[in-house]
This record gives structure tokens, C-alpha cells and sequence, in this order.
């Protein structure tokens, strides 16, 4: 019982903390960020460990369990898909950056940010990466968080509302390691629907095909800004 | 996996557990795709010599241009109260809810059609002034090694080995830059089957139009353009379909990009060759599909066959 009412207490903790968690809106880019005396900028791509299954609105728990059960040929199939391509944006950054005279540093990927700690202000940064600018020696870095990975599927309680979509959805964004300050952050969400027969195990093809779809579509929707 | 172990828990109440079981049955669906056409679409073509086959279009398959339908059908999440009592009134509700969102569905996807309608709306009179019949004719006289093989509808008994059972459809896309041709080719043996020796799916885009307003450029001669463009789709969609491009099962599959003119995307398969401004590509589902190239994917010379392929496909 004792334990029941400290997990409860986290849970409620967590929802509050959540919720006082300050909104970022879009930073346009700053020219100073890019041009060729902005110094060393270290790039890193943080990204799910595995594609994923997402059932927003299903929202009590055995809802989700309906949902996930639903889709369980789905959700095993998700976990094998490829993330080579989502390494390519890094890959296109690299040689946009490149183009600017600019000297990149490539930053170890990583699967959160846990190890950062949260700065609850609007104009910085979400995390404080200021320690990165002596070990890497670098002035600025550039992340890409991509946050959601794979298919989505909305849900109202037990009843799925429309088709699945591939998702790739997250922020890409340029901290100023000597503030924090954000230079540029560009929140994404990419979604692509495939046609009404979408459920065709055990290989997907059409949800694979917009899953690599969605890819591509962030990977240019996050260099544009900087081309 | 973190659902399996919340279904787990639930299922200890016998009636939940039957309930969750219940309620995913009927999230169940049907799977389409035949596993007879896969095996067909894989099979090894027979060998067809200059003189060995025919190629024909089914006496009753019609015409079909239709515009392409917007798959935007993601609903939008939420949540939902159903009234308590006992599991039963439960059960019912969830059931309701479930009935009015399929019908809630079908009055978008009514929605999405009637939209793609609209695609199509303006060239009316043109289309219905073509028929396959006479778009054969065309491609006879525009394509006559193709025409030489031709075998009308109806009108003569096939003389030859093979077969080769022709269903085209077209699909103008949103914006009309672009039309695709989707063509099932199926090989018939003339000594009598129920079932054919082997199955293409072919889809093929055709150029896209640059101008400002592709809708004149279509209709202009009387709809000299669209027609020669249908005519060419299934031509070039032909040829591709009875070359059968070998594809070694090993080859990786990878994102071909290519372009439809408003935007640059790309198709998940194995890549077969980029050449004439396309590229051709076995998808995902077994098709060849034949799409044009982004403008930098393609810097080879243009001889007597890509020609061919430009002015058949605009």
C-alpha cells in the first residue's frame, strides 16, 4: 500500500512537472549561427532505439492494451524496420554545414537526453549542453531529437479513428554552448497515410513505403532551412 | 513489450480478458492481397518469340480515368465516456461507438472520392469521347511493333501460343501534372487454363507538365496530348512488363528517389536502372513501376530508345 501511494505520488509529480514544462516556439535561424565565423559546431542525432507503434487517444490502459493487440502484427513488424536512412539527415547536415565553411564535429548518437539537465526557460536551450563546448571544443552544437519513430495510428478510447500514418516527429534546433541560447529550433512533425489497405502482414508494404517516405520528407523539411 | 504485460493483468478478470480478446477480433481485417497473385507476380515468365503470342484487352474491360483520392483519413484522437453499469451496457456502447465511427468513415471516404471526382470533372467531354478500342487503334499505328501483336477484342481467334491478357487504368494526379498508368499483364496459354502462367503489375508515370496550367496543356488539340500520353503509358508499360527485368531476389532493397512534379519523394524497392530521365524499380509489392527522375539523377546521352520512351510518356 505504502508503495501504491508513493507511485501514485511520483505519477502525479511527474504529470505537474510536465505541465510546467515551458512551451518552445519556432527560433528562425540566425545568420550568425551558420556563416563562416561561427566557429567549431558539433552535430548530434538523437533518436529512438527502435521504430515504434503510437496510439494517441488511447488513453486508459486497457485501451492501450486493445490498441496494442489490434496491431499486433504491426507492432512486431515495426521493431525491425531500418533507421539507416535517418542517419543520412546527418549525413545531408554534414555536407550542408560543410558548404559553409563551417568545421563539423560529429557528436556520438544517442537514444535520450537524459544525461543533460532540463533548463526551464522558453529562449534556451532544453537542456544545458554547455559542458560539451571544452570536451568537444566546440562553440555551438546542432541537434536533431527525433522523438517519434514509425506508425501512428489515433484512437478515440477503443475505437481507432481513421488509418495509420508513418510518423517521424521531433525538433531540430542550434544552441549557442556559451548561453544556451537558442540560434534556430524547428519543431517537425512528418506524417504520410497510405491507402485504405494498409494491413497487409507479415511485410507492410504500403506502411513501409510511407514509414521511408516520412524519412525523407523530415530529412528535407530539417536542411532546407540551412541550404 | 509493455502491453503484453497490462494485457497480462487485465486477463486475470476472466470477463475483461474476454472482453480485450473481443474488442481485437474485430479490429481484425481481411487481408487483400491474395497470396495466389504474389506467387503469380513472381513467377517466371514463359518465353515468348517474335511470333509465339498475342497481346489483347478483355472484351468488357472499359476505360478508366479516375483522379487520384487524397489518403488524409487519420482521424483525430480523443477520448470517449461510455456509460457504466454493467459489462454488458459496457460492451454494447463500445460496440455503438464502434458502428458510428465506421460510418463516420465511410461518409469521408465518400468525401475523398467525391474530391477525386473533381480531378477528373473538367476533362469529361474529352474522356468521353475515348475508348480503349480506339486508344488501341492509336497505339497500333503510333507503336507498330506492339500493333503487329495485337490481337482486337473479340474479333479473331488467337493463333499463337500465348496470350497476353492486358487491363489498363489511368489516375490523374491531384494537382494534373501527371497521369499514371497501372497495367496488369496476365500470360495465358492458348491450350486452355483456369489460371494464367504468370502475372506483371505494371505502373508507369508519365512526365510531368511544367506549365502553369496543365489542364490546357492536356486539352489543347482536341486532347491531342492526354490521348497520345494514354497510349503511351500502356506502350511503354508493355514493353516493360513483357521484358521482365531481371531482379536478383538478393538485391537490397533501397529509397529510389524520383519526382511527380510538384514535389521530389521517394519508392521504397529495389532499384533495377535509371536511364531517358526515369528510373525503374521493382516496389515493395513485386510491381515494376517506371517514374520520372529527379532532374539530377540521370546525365547519359539520349539514343534511339530513350527518345522513344520521352515522346511516348510527354
Amino acid at each position: 500500500m505504502r508503495i501504491l501511494r508513493l507511485a501514485l505520488a511520483l505519477a502525479m509529480l511527474m504529470v505537474v512537472a510536465a505541465c510546467a514544462s515551458p512551451k518552445r516556439l519556432p527560433v528562425a535561424l540566425s545568420p550568425k549561427a551558420v556563416d563562416a565565423t561561427a566557429g567549431r559546431i558539433g552535430l548530434m542525432l538523437v533518436l529512438p532505439e527502435k521504430p515504434d507503434t503510437y496510439f494517441p487517444g488511447a488513453s486508459c490502459l486497457l485501451c492501450l492494451a486493445t490498441a496494442n493487440l489490434m496491431h499486433s502484427s504491426l507492432n512486431a513488424y515495426t521493431a525491425t524496420l531500418s533507421k539507416a536512412e535517418v542517419l543520412e539527415i546527418k549525413t545531408s547536415l554534414m555536407d550542408v554545414l560543410k558548404d559553409k565553411k563551417l568545421e563539423v564535429i560529429e557528436l556520438p548518437d544517442a537514444s535520450n537526453l537524459e544525461a543533460f539537465s532540463n533548463l526551464n526557460e522558453p529562449q534556451k536551450s532544453p537542456r544545458d549542453f554547455s559542458a560539451l563546448k571544452s570536451r568537444f571544443q566546440i562553440e555551438r552544437l546542432m541537434i536533431v531529437h527525433i522523438e517519434q519513430l514509425g506508425f501512428e495510428r489515433n484512437f478515440k478510447a477503443y475505437v481507432p479513428q481513421g488509418l495509420p500514418s508513418a510518423t517521424v516527429q521531433g525538433q531540430s534546433y542550434i544552441v549557442n554552448l556559451s548561453s544556451n541560447a537558442l540560434e534556430w529550433f524547428l519543431p517537425f512533425s512528418v506524417k504520410k497515410v497510405t491507402n485504405k489497405n494498409w494491413d497487409e502482414p507479415p511485410s507492410f508494404p504500403g506502411l513501409t513505403n510511407a514509414y521511408f517516405q516520412a524519412i525523407e520528407a523530415a530529412r528535407k523539411t530539417i536542411v532546407t532551412p540551412l541550404q | 513489450m509493455t502491453w503484453v504485460r497490462l494485457f497480462s493483468t487485465y486477463a486475470r478478470n476472466k470477463r475483461t480478458g474476454i472482453f480485450v480478446l473481443a474488442l481485437s477480433v474485430l479490429g481484425l481485417h481481411v487481408n487483400a492481397s491474395a497470396e495466389g497473385d504474389k506467387e503469380l507476380l513472381q513467377a517466371p515468365l514463359p518465353s515468348l518469340s517474335e511470333s509465339n503470342w498475342q497481346w489483347s484487352i478483355p472484351v468488357d474491360f472499359e476505360f478508366q480515368l479516375s483522379g487520384a483520392e487524397a489518403n488524409d483519413s487519420q482521424g483525430k484522437p480523443g477520448t470517449m465516456l461510455y456509460p457504466g453499469g454493467n459489462g454488458l451496457i459496457f460492451l454494447a456502447s463500445v460496440l455503438t461507438h464502434a458502428l458510428i465511427n465506421s460510418t463516420a468513415n465511410q461518409v469521408k471516404e465518400q468525401s475523398a472520392a467525391r474530391r477525386a471526382n473533381k480531378i477528373v470533372a473538367p476533362y469529361r467531354e474529352l474522356l468521353s469521347q475515348l475508348d480503349l478500342n480506339s486508344l488501341m487503334g492509336d497505339l497500333t499505328t503510333a507503336w507498330p511493333p506492339l500493333g503487329e501483336t495485337f490481337l482486337p477484342s473479340g474479333n479473331a481467334k488467337l493463333k499463337n501460343d500465348w496470350l497476353v491478357e492486358v487491363r489498363p487504368a489511368f489516375v490523374l494526379a491531384a494537382d494534373a501534372r501527371t497521369i499514371s498508368a497501372h497495367i496488369w499483364i496476365a500470360f495465358w496459354p492458348s491450350s486452355g487454363s483456369d489460371r494464367p502462367k504468370a502475372l506483371r503489375q505494371v505502373q508507369v508515370m508519365s512526365t510531368p507538365i511544367k506549365a502553369e496550367v496543365p489542364e490546357s496543356v492536356w486539352k489543347q488539340d482536341e486532347g491531342k496530348r492526354l490521348r497520345a500520353t494514354l497510349v503511351g503509358l500502356v506502350a511503354e508499360g508493355l514493353e516493360i512488363g513483357l521484358a521482365d527485368a531481371f531482379v536478383d531476389p538478393a538485391l537490397p532493397q533501397r529509397s529510389v528517389p524520383y519526382t511527380d512534379g510538384r514535389e521530389d519523394s521517394i519508392e521504397r524497392g529495389q532499384f533495377i536502372r535509371s536511364d531517358c530521365g526515369r528510373v525503374l524499380l521493382r516496389n515493395l509489392r513485386g510491381w515494376l513501376m517506371s517514374l520520372p527522375a529527379r532532374s539530377n539523377s540521370s546525365s547519359q546521352p539520349m539514343d534511339e530508345h530513350c527518345a522513344t520512351t520521352v515522346r511516348r510518356l510527354g
